[in-house]
């Protein structure tokens, strides 16, 4: 009777249980993210002082949006402009540093003329006096006496936000409000754009914090903190140009020289979840000389004539070859003695780094997920290579932008930098790829904060990345493939849940190529861990490689390919053979296309110049996405 | 009328070239001696410093070096700019000829338009002129399922139409194909955005299909493989009311107004000028 008993409890329990764990109802527990969103956070206007100084008087914030969401419009230097395929999302990020002044000055707004600087400026600009320019640098550089008040940009601030408000279409396309962050002490670029959450109500409660407030990230986050608290509104800090940093993008001290500590991490991570690591000024992914086992390291590497600091730091590795022209900027590389700062400068270091710091102190201050961006300063979103519009008005599309500079050619050599870059090195890159239930601003904004994101250099390959304990090859090739993934598992940006008893690691992962473009080469998986002395170690893993790589289609003198070689999609399962359950570890996965044209060479079929030796002419697209950490 | 940016920009450039062209005139002994002042060595610096880089020296604190540094550059710039100009390169550089026509078009062509000053009698009349810029584009509504391959889909869709059980239908479709990178359902999405995600092929493919029948269709390709294509709704290109779109119609009807004064200032201008076409003369 009793064991009778026992076992009809038993079988109750049984159903329970069941019942509890399955759902009745299919839709339950299905509010994933299924929607990929496509973007791009990081534009500058004629409202930014740089991009208006140097030739951009024209297209406005208006303009950027309208080019963003698929119309089409004509560039400052005359040339008709329309992307390809619209954007989703899209924020215009001028510079918080004098945002809008030489606009409203030029056009003598009463306003901006009462203020002392203004009316200054307005008698400099008639009398075409220098020191318009040098005192706008020295504003840039912190310089108070150059600094107007804050509620000079009340009213400006007031009109960027409503406009962007008025192109704000919840569904169909989100317009963010946001600006830039401008600081770069001693030369070393510390950019952020600031994104928020809110519409223009919520942010019009603060003025942009600039780099004339101060150059310290830490006081940008407090910031961000405060319109929180002020508000109850929301706003993010994304980071860019780490390449350009001199290794103070990643650094190991706090900027007042002090080893980071678990409250420098904690803020870090919850102010700046992301990383900007693929723009116009080269891509930010990893160095040769921090990834020498990875022959795809070096993509689009920027060095050599990245700002005046980096002179002293840099020589010349090689003078032979292509090498001979001095214009040949990949034959330049950090001085033994300064190769600490690859370390801080590009993002896999800096997730390796990150382990380290967490050994440590028991936080991660580098748990931050990807994004690509444009930063063009022509208003124009445009990232194809056979549709790039530059990045200044100097290099928008003409016969000269591949052996022209940014901003003039034989600059003053003070202090030995002379030009800044030559054109031809800019990078017709990126985009930001966000998974998001839908597409409105508090979705996007969720998604940032959760990392479910990625990197594209440009084209829009479709990447989903899931980690757990539990997948199987099979679920690779299911229909309900994403169900399994979120359910089993976690998605790219994310924790691993808790390990099971004797259990590695597995992924599910979907590559597609961009619907518009190349096919795929390979799909990789990137870990870094750290090993039981605290060193950091990183391996590249093909996980899929296309029968015919290394082969390529491209006919440099038609700036053409075709998708005979390469896969279209990819669907895969994967197991690290090589986890050790004591040590920490980060994955993400890199999706490489096919050789294709770079922007260069279709500049050469349609201008019909020559490209340099120097210049490369093909190159290998690609998507890196945000990551998924272990940790013991 | 507010002056815009042209205005001001014009009357500076304008008056630059004047007092630069006049400052030579007077000023120079002949075209082989350049003349450094204090003045045009800063304007040489300034306008060859990076905006981004903040931290440029300032030229109060260059070294002496460095002065003499500068000094050579900027010679060595007008002296090659001298030669290049008698040898008459300026006027063969299509970049140099392109910017000067787009700083004499913003000199020449400056003028601000208020977009609350127009009549509605006017856009109306802009609007019935130009009605097939208003046009509310096709959208489509439907489901897919995404195959690697052409034999699989079309296998899938035979096994599929000998199901007659309703219910049954739901879940074998629920159980075919592969995951597609982006949405299984598509509701009233324009072909710009259908793109986005098939590819050309795929997205002429799609609208291609019969969209009177509610039965499944296809194997159709896209970029990224095949599909089965169950369309739920078609919606043509629509006309739309001045009403629905006033604020683009009274935008473009200033953008059309603006293109087509700086098309007369350009012509007038052009006017003035003696043409001699040699081409078939």
């Amino acid at each position: 009777m009793f064991v009778r008993g026992f076992f009809i409890f038993f079988v109750y329990l049984l159903l329970i249980t069941n019942l509890t764990a399955n759902e009745y109802s299919p839709a339950v527990g299905k509010n994933y993210p299924d929607k990929l969103l496509w973007g791009d956070t990081h534009l500058h206007s004629n409202q930014s002082a740089d991009a208006w100084s140097l030739g951009n008087s024209n297209l406005t914030p208006s303009d950027a949006f309208r080019f963003a969401r698929g119309e089409e419009v004509v560039s400052e230097s005359g040339v008709k402009a329309k992307l390809r395929v619209p954007l989703d999302f899209f924020m215009v990020s001028d510079h918080a540093t004098y945002l809008g002044v030489f606009k409203r000055i030029e056009n003598s707004e009463p306003e901006i003329l009462k203020t002392p600087l203004g009316k200054r400026w307005r008698h400099y600009m008639d009398t075409n006096d220098p020191r318009l320019f040098t005192e706008f640098v020295e504003g840039l550089n912190g310089n108070q006496e150059q600094s107007f008040e804050k509620e000079t940009y009340t009213p400006i601030w007031k009109e960027i936000t409503e406009n962007v408000d008025r192109f704000n279409n919840p569904g169909v396309f989100t317009a963010f409000i946001g600006y830039e962050w401008t600081p770069a002490p001693t030369g070393d670029n510390l950019h952020r754009v600031v994104v928020f959450k809110d519409g223009s109500e919520k942010a019009q409660k603060i003025i942009p914090f600039s780099a004339i407030d101060s150059d310290k990230p830490e006081d940008l986050w407090s910031f961000l903190e405060n319109y929180n608290k002020k508000t109850g509104g929301e706003a993010i800090s994304i980071s860019h140009n780490s390449n350009i940093s001199g290794g103070r993008m990643f650094p190991l001290e706090n900027s007042y020289g002090e080893p980071i500590d678990q409250a420098y991490a904690n803020m870090r991570n919850r102010w700046e979840p992301l990383v900007e690591a693929t723009q116009v000024k080269g891509d930010s992914e990893t160095h040769p000389v921090v990834s020498p086992e990875d022959p795809f390291a070096d993509y689009e590497t920027w060095e050599g004539n990245i700002g005046r600091s980096e002179v002293n730091r840099i020589e010349k590795i090689n003078t032979e070859g292509d090498c001979a022209n001095d214009e040949n900027y990949k034959c330049y590389r950090y001085k033994k003695s300064e190769e600490h700062r690859y370390k801080g400068s590009y993002v896999r270091p800096a997730l390796r780094r990150g382990l380290e710091i967490e050994k440590k102190i028991g936080v991660n201050p580098y748990k931050f997920g990807v994004i690509g961006s444009t930063d063009n300063h022509t208003a124009l979103a445009a990232s194809a290579e056979d549709n790039f519009f530059g990045k200044f008005v100097d290099s928008e599309p003409g016969p000269g932008r591949m052996s022209n500079c940014m901003a003039g050619c034989e600059r003053p050599d003070a202090e030995g930098s002379g030009d800044l870059w030559r054109n031809w090195l800019i990078t017709a890159s990126g985009y930001a790829a966000v998974w998001a239930r839908e597409n409105t601003r508090e979705e996007i904004f969720d998604a940032f904060k959760r990392k479910e994101t990625y990197a594209t250099t440009g084209p829009r390959i479709a990447v989903r990345f899931f980690g757990g304990w539990d997948f199987s090859e099979e679920d690779a090739l299911k229909p309900n493939f994403v169900d399994t993934g979120y359910s089993k598992g976690v998605p790219m940006g994310s924790d691993f849940g808790e390990r099971g008893k004797n259990k590695r690691p597995n992924f599910l992962i979907m590559a597609s190529k961009d619907p518009n473009g190349a096919n795929i080469e390979r799909v990789q998986i990137i870990k870094g861990w750290i090993d039981s002395y605290g060193r950091s170690l990183e391996k590249v893993y093909d996980v899929v490689v296309s029968d015919d790589a290394g082969q390529s289609t491209v006919d440099v003198d038609k700036a053409s390919y075709d998708n005979s070689i390469g896969q279209p999609y990819i669907t895969t399962f994967w197991e690290d053979p090589d986890f050790n359950p004591n040590q920490s570890a980060f994955y993400y996965v890199r999706v490489l296309e096919i050789p294709t044209p770079r922007w260069t060479t279709y500049d050469s079929a349609v201008f019909g110049i020559d490209i340099p030796a120097y210049v490369p002419k093909v190159h290998q697209e690609r998507a890196y996405t945000s990551s998924i950490w272990y940790n013991p | 009328m507010k002056k815009k940016i042209f205005v001001i920009f014009g009357l500076i450039l304008g008056l630059s070239i004047i007092a630069l062209s006049t400052l030579q005139k007077t000023s120079s002994i002949d075209d082989k001696t350049i003349i450094i002042t204090d003045n045009n060595l800063k304007i040489f610096y300034f306008n060859n410093l990076d905006p981004e880089n903040p931290y440029n020296k300032d030229y109060k604190s260059l070294t002496s070096d460095q002065i003499n540094q500068l000094k050579k550059d900027y010679i060595q710039r007008e002296v090659l700019t001298r030669e290049a100009k008698n040898l008459g390169l300026d006027k063969m550089d299509s970049i140099i000829s392109a910017r000067l026509a787009q700083l004499g078009q913003q000199a020449l062509v400056g003028f601000d338009l208020n977009a609350d000053d127009v009549d509605i009698e006017v856009l109306n009349n802009y609007f019935t002129n130009n009605k097939s810029l208003y046009i509310e584009p096709e959208t489509i509504s439907f489901s897919h399922v995404f195959f690697p391959s052409y034999e699989l889909a079309e296998s899938f869709l035979i096994d599929m139409k000998s199901e007659t059980d309703e219910g049954k239908i739901d879940d074998f479709i629920k159980s075919g194909g592969i995951v597609f990178p982006y949405q299984k359902n598509y509701s009233k999405k324009t072909y710009s955005f259908i793109l986005g995600h098939f590819g050309e092929k795929g997205t002429s493919n799609i609208f291609s299909l019969d969209k009177e029948t509610k039965e499944w269709q296809g194997p159709i390709q896209s970029s990224l493989g095949y599909h089965l294509i169950r369309i739920f709704n078609y919606t043509k290109s629509k006309q739309l009311d001045l009403d629905q779109v006033l604020t683009i119609v009274r935008r473009d009807y200033f953008e059309d107004l603006r293109k087509s004064e700086t098309n007369t200032i350009i012509n007038n201008k052009v006017n003035e000028y003696n043409i001699s076409d040699r081409i078939n003369n």
